[in-house]
């Protein structure tokens, strides 16, 4: 057997046996000690897959129901916004893009800047002219309604009205109001529509301002033969979207083309320091703790004093008694954290599967673009680098215990 | 006969306080394998001094120390700590024991340390702890014996590796006479049959009666040496 090797793990397990006694030695100090990493692991955990979850959900709404992945305009439909302002050979580009495979979706609408108006009050608003079928395929617009009805009939003059807008407004479901917006001749005209329905998205901003009725209806209004002013498109993958992006663009410089990130750059802020933040939350806790441990530490080092100086006396060198300190902490934090991390994991498996209900706050949230039912979340590697971040932080937090074991005096120690 | 300890002209000298004091002067003595020495004399005197400079736990201001060859005068911290962990037993007035572990446990660690294997650890274990009469009591942890015992275990496990020598800083102050007695009794006979080598410093008469040598200490010098 190599003899160097042997000497240097010789004791080992004694060190271990001994640290791990030691833990138990003054019970009601270490279980209050882990009893607090538990505790804050358990909340930093629910509180960082609370926050994963409402990021998550957030993202999810904005993409799958408002921004989709990609969207085209003309460059002065973005500066101007007026009529006839729209893709040049609209339709023929949507039938292009429709044929790339990695289109998923595809969605094209007129726009139209204009006023909606009921007996008593006048709003401004934006009106998206969709195919019903297309656009629900889309962002699931059906499904936003809380009130009424999805088109129904391509001949009646049937609206999708924001709720904050019906609010302001004072109309309800089967209520009439007249529409009004300049037509590619800059002429203005107005058209009857009834209220088919009401919508509530994760963006209350939107929901003020938006009104949607079927696109032919609105290109027979602008007087246009198909007109294009936004297509909105989903790809297969998520991932692939600003090399598509990018393709896009340099085929088509004279449009813009712009993604999830352009159209939405604080989801996209959100989306790349997400994460940090939560993290940094966490660190917080931990942070706190490792001063926890470090008193307690200090004073089971101080409390052992003569027992260390005798354990050098007999000859328990330096590196042995800082890792019998270490392996303490080291036993007492992780056994901790483990427990706390495998106890607000479970909290989270639980409430991902039934949902936390904040309906109280379901119109707050709303403002932000959240929804009143959030399904806490981790990534994978969140048990890992709190693992890590852990054995880090409790042994720094030992450093200065162990080396003031380190520096005791055998024999001042033992002098009685 | 080689002695298996000699000092060459020992001093030691603390200079931290206000005063310098010379707390060892100018020792110069040799042990040899198998004595059973005590040192005594006043408080103050140098006792625990002189025995810390032998066992290697301070080191001298000037002068040698050789165990067995070495001069550990010479020797880093470090080297020191795995000197006295080889070569060098210890029994301590108090707090010898960990009170986390059992008798046997506390007997075991040096060998542990030391590297040595299980099996031969296990054996000389209940072999030491059956020779101070602890044979039934390795289970057990220190608060569960007597002040007695626990100093009989300490004397187990210095002698369980079998050191050079054992140095005993007044060992029985702490005990009542009777306990004093069967310890003192306990470490001849070990001194006997085992052959191994005993220093002590001692105030107690009935441990100065029971010396082969007597070593007495005035003012940090050396003031008679009788061997009997
Ligand atoms: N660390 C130290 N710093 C300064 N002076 C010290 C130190 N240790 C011991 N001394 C002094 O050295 C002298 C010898 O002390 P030592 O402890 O060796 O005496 P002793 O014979 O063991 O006494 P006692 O019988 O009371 O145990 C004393 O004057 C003591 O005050
Ligand atoms: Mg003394």
């Amino acid at each position: 057997m190599n003899k160097q090797a042997n000497k240097r793990t010789a004791g080992l397990g004694f060190i271990l046996r001994l640290s791990w006694r030691n833990i138990w030695r003054n019970r009601g100090r270490s279980l209050s000690l882990m009893t607090a990493i538990f505790l804050g692991l358990v909340g930093g955990t629910f509180a960082m897959a609370m926050i994963t979850g409402f990021m998550g959900q957030r993202f999810y709404n904005a993409i799958e129901k408002q921004y989709s992945h990609l969207q085209l305009h003309s460059k002065t439909w973005l500066d101007e916004g007026q009529a006839g302002m729209m893709l040049p050979h609209g339709t023929q580009l949507e039938d292009s893009l429709r044929q790339l495979p990695a289109v998923k979706l595809l969605s094209a609408r007129s726009l139209a800047q204009g006023l909606v108006a009921s007996p008593t009050l006048t709003q401004g608003a934006e009106v998206r002219g969709v195919n019903p079928e297309a656009e629900n395929q889309l962002v699931a617009l059906s499904q936003q309604l809380i009130a009424g009805h999805y088109f129904s009939d391509s001949a009646e003059n049937q609206l999708l009205l924001g709720a904050k807008l019906a609010k302001k407004l004072k109309l309800e479901v089967g209520s009439r109001l007249v529409l009004s917006f300049p037509n590619a001749e800059q002429e203005i005209v107005s058209a009857a529509f009834r209220v088919q329905g009401l919508f509530r998205t994760a963006n209350a901003g939107f929901d003020q301002s938006t009104v949607y009725v079927q696109k032919h209806q609105l290109d027979a209004l602008l007087r246009e033969a198909q007109p294009v002013y936004e297509l909105a498109i989903r790809l297969h993958e998520l991932d692939s979207v600003p090399a598509f992006t990018a393709q896009l663009q340099a085929a088509y410089p004279q449009l813009s083309v712009r993604s999830w990130r352009e159209l939405a750059p604080e989801l996209a802020y959100m989306q790349d320091s997400g994460s940090v933040v939560s993290y940094i939350f966490v660190f917080i806790i931990l942070l706190g703790l490792s001063f926890g441990i470090l008193n307690s530490m200090l004073m089971a080092v101080y409390e052992r004093m003569r027992e260390i100086g005798m354990l050098k006396a007999l000859g328990m060198t330096k590196s042995r008694i800082f890792i019998m300190i270490m392996v303490e902490t080291l036993c007492m934090a992780l056994l901790a954290a483990l427990a706390g991390l495998a106890a607000g994991g479970v909290l989270v498996a639980i409430t991902s599967r039934t949902g936390i209900n904040l309906g109280a706050y379901a119109d707050a949230l709303a403002e932000f673009g959240y929804d009143a039912e959030l399904y806490p979340e981790l990534s994978a590697s969140y048990a890992l680098n709190i693992t890590l971040l852990v054995i880090v932080l409790s042994l720094l937090a030992a450093l200065y215990p162990a080396l003031k074991a380190l520096k005791l005096n055998a024999a001042d120690a033992i002098r009685s | 006969m080689t002695p298996v300890l000699q000092t060459q002209n020992l001093h030691k000298t603390y200079s931290e306080g206000p005063v310098a004091v010379h707390a060892l002067r100018n020792i110069n003595l040799e042990i040899h394998p198998g004595e059973f020495t005590v040192i005594v004399g006043p408080s103050g005197s140098g006792k625990t001094t002189l025995l810390n400079m032998l066992g290697g736990l301070d080191t001298p201001s000037t002068g040698k120390v050789w165990v067995a060859g070495t001069d550990i005068s010479e020797l880093n911290e470090n080297q020191l700590i795995d000197f006295r962990l080889h070569h060098i037993g210890f029994v301590f007035q108090a707090y010898n024991l960990i009170p986390v572990l059992t008798a046997e446990e506390n007997v075991s660690f040096i060998m542990d340390l030391q590297g040595r294997p299980a099996a031969e650890i296990k054996a000389r274990a209940a072999e030491v702890l059956a020779e101070v009469g602890l044979a039934d009591r390795g289970k057990n942890r220190p608060a569960e014996l007597s002040g007695g015992q626990q100093q009989r275990v300490a004397v187990a496990r210095a002698l369980a590796s079998r050191p050079q020598y054992v140095l005993a800083d007044e060992p029985t102050a702490n005990l009542d006479s009777q306990t004093a007695f069967n310890l003192l009794d306990t470490m001849k006979r070990l001194n006997e049959d085992e052959k191994m080598t005993f220093l002590f410093s001692t105030h107690d008469q009935r441990v100065i009666d029971r010396a082969t040598r007597v070593i007495t200490l005035v003012d940090g010098e050396i003031a008679s040496d009788e061997r009997r």
